[in-house]
């Protein structure tokens, strides 16, 4: 096993992409935060969940970590890397732990500079959108039990969409598809439940998708109001991911490269 | 197109739903100009690929472009709301503006109610400059760069 990890965590670090795309993950994730703490305007009729908003970015960085994840599988099938790998490593479901395992790692140290990242733009950017104490607003803090949790649940969502995404490519074995099948699943479900009419239907919709389910971790105001409980939700996701590396490791198992 | 459109109002009221009406012209106006949205998302699609060359940075680059307005949009609310959906090529989905605007009413015209902020043809014509745009910038990254 340490053979293996140390073999995909080579690979993992000397290829270019690595870097950039964690680079771009804690930046687009900061800067979407940024952006829509600076533009946000407090509307007197709805209540707003600070920590929530602060978060937003996290569902545009999920993006890159998505994509870094099926890179990290999907670009052996395409340069015929696999067949070294494989040969190297014979037991596939220590080859899949193994790439699991450095993703993971890699995407909760990311996921950690890029959620610190947001909540700083919170704290620093809502007061002067009125969302302060003045109006009954506490500042973003991590002091704040909920928020902790919001913060903590969105490092481990970041890390369960990269695991997610590894089964999906794994079992797809090809990086356009394997990215177009990710995308689909992660942002094409809130889309779909929003066209939802029927409210019960909705709910269910967004307690199953793995994006509305996982990101109620987020909420911190109003729990009732959302389609499921945090930490239910969060294993939602975590379901979701966790089928998906059995799917990806079972094929990979039976498969020839 | 042709089959949604007027498959999804009946569908909608054969569950019991009260659904809008709509005119024929304005069925077809939605029909013919969301297949035009998605053809220009394509045309853009192929120019940010020429220009990416990598079949990943493509993909997340073309459902970046269109997905992202709409999230912040719905995130952000509000005026921002509306100057994204003005600005970005997500502008394009104005097309499948269905309800009329009446000035003289005072009604949230926001997208969450079904309206968008520009008019169909406007919010078409930014999605078009947009993939104009994608388009000049392959031209010219495909003449100077070599395979």
């Amino acid at each position: 096993m340490t053979d293996a990890l140390r073999a995909e965590w080579t690979k993992l670090r000397t290829l270019p992409s690595t870097g950039w795309l964690l680079a771009g993950a804690v930046g687009v994730t900061i800067a979407v935060s940024v952006i829509v703490a600076g533009v946000f305007h407090r509307n007197a009729h709805n209540a707003i969940d600070p920590t929530k908003l602060s978060l937003t970015g996290v569902q545009i960085g999920q993006a890159v970590i998505a994509v870094l994840a099926v890179l990290a599988t999907s670009e052996e099938y395409d340069t015929g890397m696999i067949r070294v790998t494989l040969t190297a490593t014979p037991r596939r479901p220590i080859l899949l732990a193994a790439k699991a395992a450095n993703l993971a790692g890699l995407t909760l140290l990311v996921g950690l500079i890029a959620v610190a990242g947001c909540l700083l733009a919170g704290r620093l950017l809502l007061p002067s959108a009125g969302i302060d104490p003045a109006h009954g607003y506490a500042l973003v803090s991590l002091s704040h039990k909920p928020t902790l949790r919001a913060a903590a649940g969105s490092v481990l969502y970041l890390v369960l969409i990269a695991l997610l995404s590894l089964g999906v490519a794994t079992a797809i074995r090809n990086t356009a598809a394997s990215i177009g099948t990710v995308l689909g699943l992660l942002y094409l479900a809130p889309v779909a439940a929003q066209l939802v009419n029927d409210p019960t239907w909705r709910r269910h919709l967004e307690q199953i998708a793995p994006t509305t389910a996982g990101l109620a971790i987020q909420a911190t105001t109003n729990l009732h109001s959302q389609p499921i409980a945090p930490w239910p939700g969060l294993g939602v996701l975590a379901a979701w991911a966790l089928a998906s590396l059995l799917a990806g490791g079972i094929l990979l198992t039976l498969r020839d490269a | 197109m042709a089959v949604i459109v007027p498959l999804g109002p009946h569908l909608l009221r054969a569950n019991g739903n009260y659904v809008f009406a709509a005119t024929t012209l304005t069925e077809l106006r939605i029909a013919i100009g969301a297949s035009a949205v998605v053809a220009m998302a394509a045309i853009t699609a192929i120019a940010l690929s020429a220009m990416l060359r990598r079949a990943a940075a493509a993909i997340t680059a073309g459902a970046a472009i269109f997905l992202l307005p709409f999230i912040l949009a719905s995130a952000a609310g509000g005026g921002a709301s509306q100057w994204l959906l003005r600005l970005t090529p997500a502008a394009g989905l104005s097309m499948l503006q269905a309800l009329p605007h009446y000035s003289q009413v005072s009604y949230a015209y926001t997208l969450g109610n079904g309206y968008y902020p520009l008019t169909p043809l406007a919010g078409f014509a930014v999605l078009c400059g947009y993939t104009l745009l994608a388009l000049a910038a392959a031209t010219l990254v495909l003449h100077r760069r070599d395979a």
